[in-house]
């Protein structure tokens, strides 16, 4: 346990993710003795479990790496990928500091980024780029103090490599194992791990206190501004002073089923972020008459649950990208119809399996099924199962589309036309309903030795394997209102006194769109940046 | 038995574990058949694991050895090899995972033996 220690400070931060560190950095910077205050054991949020990617459109590493990049051309893009669902004061805000940020962190951090080339999530739209996500250089965790370091999560998703190797490398197959055996033994972090180990190192460096298992239950107000925060460590209970402001960071609702069926557009959505995640800064806004926005949406996912696998406790759901873009596999509903381009970005497939069906009165595609051919199983990874490895007892297999079908509870006479058909595209290179395979994005995620589509491939060698897909998220994007300068609105649009936020605790501005890999951090980051600065400012 | 979820015995020689393994990233349920090598009542006891969903294989050892009338000393030696591709990031993983597992044990079982 790290003891709070002085209990009076000028800034403090609730969460421990980018977006909260980038904050209490810029905080300190700019004069205000700050902490940070984290109710999990363990430190980092979800930025620490995810790929740690950073999407900022117009970097200047980006630029230097000869990304043809604009502001107009970003704000084209995001006014279309966000369907003008989010805000688009807070748009402009998002483009034009973000990298002002990115300058600043890596001047001012030990933060390395290096620019990941892949292609925004709809590269086909106006003023799309390949080349605005930014990935971590590997970090040495070492470095730390050891108390510090054995409290940042590994990912359970992601390899201990750089997005990066990743792009170069292409499939599971050709990764570097020895290298990653070699990172884990010597203590080295990448993706969201290297981020928050290093973005933790810079308040280190600066005296920022970051105190795990401090579970903030309600924040304090005095004569209507926010002056402090009331916090369970330790077995008790400390009243923590904030002179300027306390600085939301405390992530989303998507741990907290109650808020989940209160606000999401579906009923059961399975979470991928950290457990502690249970929108316990979304409460305490409200409590003090925070203005909420686009509490329907998340940053949406479809995701696989292997039985037996937990994080923290809780059982741990699987994202999965490559699986549904490789030859070989497609994804089906219960009536065994394909129904969307399996390939496309997580987020808009997560959409489609929302669609409601008001004859049925039920989800379509809830659940669907994702299903290979053995040739597909020989070739490819399927999670962490290599080609060889013995078969997990939850991944079904029969020797017939039919047989898979009646186990799976899926229509198996359309479940073979719909393989059929599916076939004759893997042939020809075109997928004449769904267009998988047609863009950038898809083909990322394919394989690229294959021809003449890198995402088509008949099912057609038996046996035939089956998993059920259900809908996730990687985290809620539903909160408080927040304006240019990160300061929590209220219900009628004023401003409550001492109060910002950033990250999954605010309405994002990116309303249902998914630019691009690693906005979710980005967005944290930005507007955690000028949380840091404005929380600092004369005015509070 | 830290991580010990059921236990499923198939003959005299062979059984079924279901056993949870924190690897630090996470934790995840393992399934092992076992089958005991050797066997001299009451001190020795060696058997084989095997991975039934995993590219795992693994072998151990226990061993009591009287001390005096009322010590007896306890060995137990276990070791897990992954196969296959990955299997230097999983190894380098339940290397880990199986020092501070096999640090629990040896606490249960002090406590145990030790009231």
């Amino acid at each position: 346990m790290l003891e709070i220690g002085d209990s009076e400070f000028d800034v403090v931060v609730i969460g421990s993710g980018a977006g909260g560190l980038t904050s209490a950095i810029l905080a300190h910077d700019r004069g205000s003795k700050t902490v940070v205050l984290e109710k999990s054991r363990m430190l980092g949020g979800t930025t620490s479990i995810s790929a740690g990617v950073i999407w900022i459109p117009n970097n200047i590493h980006s630029l230097d790496a000869g990304v043809q990049d604009t502001r107009e051309a970003a704000l084209t893009y995001l006014r279309r990928i966000t369907m003008n669902t989010g805000d688009t004061g807070l748009l402009d805000t998002f483009i034009d500091e973000g990298p002002k940020m990115i300058d600043y962190i890596g001047t001012h951090t030990p933060v390395k980024f290096g620019v990941s080339m892949f292609p925004d999530y709809h590269p086909e739209f106006e003023g799309a780029r390949h080349g605005r996500s930014l990935d971590q250089e590997p970090f040495d965790g070492s470095i730390l103090p050891p108390d510090i370091f054995e409290r940042i999560r590994r990912s359970p998703f992601f390899p201990p490599i750089t997005m990066r190797e990743r792009d170069e490398w292409k499939s599971i197959l050709n990764f570097d194992f020895e290298l990653m055996a070699k990172r884990i033994e010597n203590k080295i972090f990448t993706m969201g791990s290297a981020l928050i180990g290093a973005l933790l190192k810079g308040c280190l460096d600066r005296n920022i206190r970051v105190i795990p298992e401090a579970h903030v239950t309600n924040l304090i107000t005095k004569d209507g501004k926010t002056i402090g925060a009331n916090v369970k460590h330790d077995d008790g209970y400390v009243a923590i002073t904030a002179d300027r402001a306390v600085i939301l960071a405390s992530g989303g609702f998507d741990w907290n089923d109650q808020m989940k069926k209160d606000f999401l557009r579906i009923p059961v959505v399975t979470p991928l972020g950290v457990p502690s995640n249970e929108g316990d800064g979304i409460t305490m806004g409200i409590e003090l008459g925070a203005g909420l926005g686009n509490m329907s949406e998340a940053w949406w996912s479809p995701v696989i649950k292997v039985p037996g696998e937990e994080l923290e406790g809780k059982p741990l759901a699987r994202p999965f990208n490559s699986e549904r873009a490789l030859p070989g596999s497609i994804m089906v509903n219960r009536a065994g119809k394909r129904f969307v381009n399996e390939a496309h970005n997580y987020n808009d497939v997560g959409k489609a399996l929302h669609t409601f069906d008001p004859v049925s009165f039920e989800y379509s595609n809830i659940p669907c099924f994702l299903i290979f051919d053995d040739n597909y199983r020989r070739h490819y990874n399927f999670l962490t199962i290599m080609p060889g490895d013995p078969l997990p007892n939850w991944i079904l297999r029969k020797n017939s589309l039919k047989e898979l079908a009646l186990e799976l509870g899926i229509n198996g006479d359309v479940l073979s036309d719909t393989v059929s058909i599916f076939n004759k595209y893997a042939e020809t290179g075109v997928d004449l309903e769904f267009h998988r395979g047609a863009s950038d994005y898809d083909r990322a995620y394919g394989d690229i030795a294959v021809s003449p589509n890198p995402c088509l491939g008949t099912l057609a060698v038996p046996p035939y394997y089956g998993v059920q897909v259900l809908p996730g998220t990687l985290g809620t994007k539903g909160g408080l209102k927040i304006n240019s300068e990160s300061r929590v609105l209220n219900i009628r649009g004023a401003l409550i006194a001492g109060l910002f936020a950033t990250g999954n605790v605010t309405a994002s501005p990116m309303g249902g769109g998914y630019p691009g890999a690693g906005v979710t951090i980005g967005q944290a980051m930005v507007f955690g940046y000028l949380a840091g600065i404005y929380s600092s400012s004369d005015k509070n | 038995m830290p991580g010990f979820i059921s236990y499923q015995s198939i003959d005299e020689l062979n059984s079924e574990w279901k056993l949870k393994i924190d690897l630090g990233i996470l934790s995840r349920q393992v399934n092992f058949r076992a089958r005991i090598t050797e066997k001299r009542k009451p001190e020795f006891l060696s058997f084989e694991l095997k991975g039934l969903d995993e590219n795992v294989m693994g072998s151990g050892v226990l061993l009591l050895k009287k001390e005096s009338i009322t010590e007896t000393s306890v060995t137990f030696k276990i070791s897990l090899e992954a196969g296959g591709q990955s299997a230097p990031l999983v190894n380098s993983l339940v290397s880990s995972a199986l020092r501070s597992q096999i640090g629990e044990f040896e606490t249960q079982l002090r406590k145990i033996l030790i009231p």
